[in-house]
């Protein structure tokens, strides 16, 4: 079964939930190799956990994939230098099983996300932001047609409010992150 | 060494000192984490995204390297960038143990 959803960057722990209350109904993930798209399998309902870790540079990627699998985690095709892993579980064991062990590791995981992603996005975002202004001018001095400008007015806008939320999600993880006890 | 990876690693995180230490001979990831749960009796756990996470940044700030692959399997060792940190480390923990003891240092 073909699902699409919708999770931001900082949206993982959400999406892990997601995943593991598919699995209870007996929906496996076997990929999500596009933005979005997930590609499910139907098998007998399981408890699995998903979990996500973070490596944009591929040989990180490589590597990091490695040391899961030795651990027992199953790597299933993700996008975006996110790695997801699953493994099967009972419910008392679950503290156990948890790949992050420290704060300090977790909080690691959620600024590499910010570092390679979310702020090369709001460089993106200032871009966009001065191409519009830059538009603003044109359109002012009757250089272009009130289309291009309210295209590129209306795409700053999008992309700047999910960029917004993006970091106020990200702030509101690593509170959790802090609050949490390792 | 720089100053900043000084202050950056000292005091070392639980991970981190188990790491260097038993990297003063050549290990994988997997086997430091089995080793770290024996010697500690199942007190410190290094599961994979811990160790990982800890392994790619104490490698990128120089105070492990790798010294090529066994099978899949990438093989680590300590260097003496890394040493010195222990060595300071180790120094600094006997003192907090003889000081919590109301020993002074000798």
């Amino acid at each position: 079964m073909l699902k699409f959803r919708f999770f931001t960057l900082a949206q993982y722990k959400q999406e892990e939930q997601w995943l593991e209350s598919m699995a209870k109904k007996g929906w496996i993930l076997s990929s999500s190799k596009y933005p979005f798209v997930y590609l499910f399998q139907k098998e007998q309902p399981k408890d699995m956990l998903y979990r996500f870790d973070f490596f944009s540079h591929p040989t990180n990627a490589d590597e990091c994939i490695h040391l899961y699998e030795e651990y027992g985690w199953k790597n299933i095709p993700s996008v975006n230098g996110f790695l997801l892993f699953c493994k099967p579980v009972s419910v008392n064991d679950r503290k156990e099983l948890e790949p992050f062990s420290t704060t300090q590791s977790r909080e690691e995981m959620a600024e590499r996300i910010v570092h390679a992603r979310l702020v090369p996005l709001t460089w993106v975002t200032g871009l966009m932001f001065l191409l519009t202004l830059y538009t603003a001018f044109r359109f002012a001095a009757g250089a272009v047609e009130l289309d291009s400008l309210v295209i590129s007015a209306v795409s700053f806008t999008v992309v700047g409010i999910l960029v917004l939320s993006c970091w106020i999600q990200m702030y509101h993880l690593q509170k959790g992150i802090q609050n949490t006890e390792s | 060494m720089t100053r900043s990876v000084l202050d950056k690693y000292i005091p070392l995180s639980e991970p981190a000192f188990y790491i260097l230490y038993f990297l003063q001979q050549e290990d994988h990831g997997y086997s430091i984490a089995q080793k770290t749960r024996d010697l500690t009796r199942n007190e410190v756990l290094l599961p994979a995204g811990t160790m990982y996470g800890a392994l790619a940044k104490m490698e990128k700030d120089g105070l492990i390297r790798t010294t090529g692959n066994v099978g899949k399997r990438k093989m680590y060792i300590i260097t003496d960038a890394g040493k010195q940190i222990l060595e300071k480390e180790k120094k600094r923990i006997e003192r907090l143990y003889k000081n919590s003891k109301g020993e002074p240092v000798c």
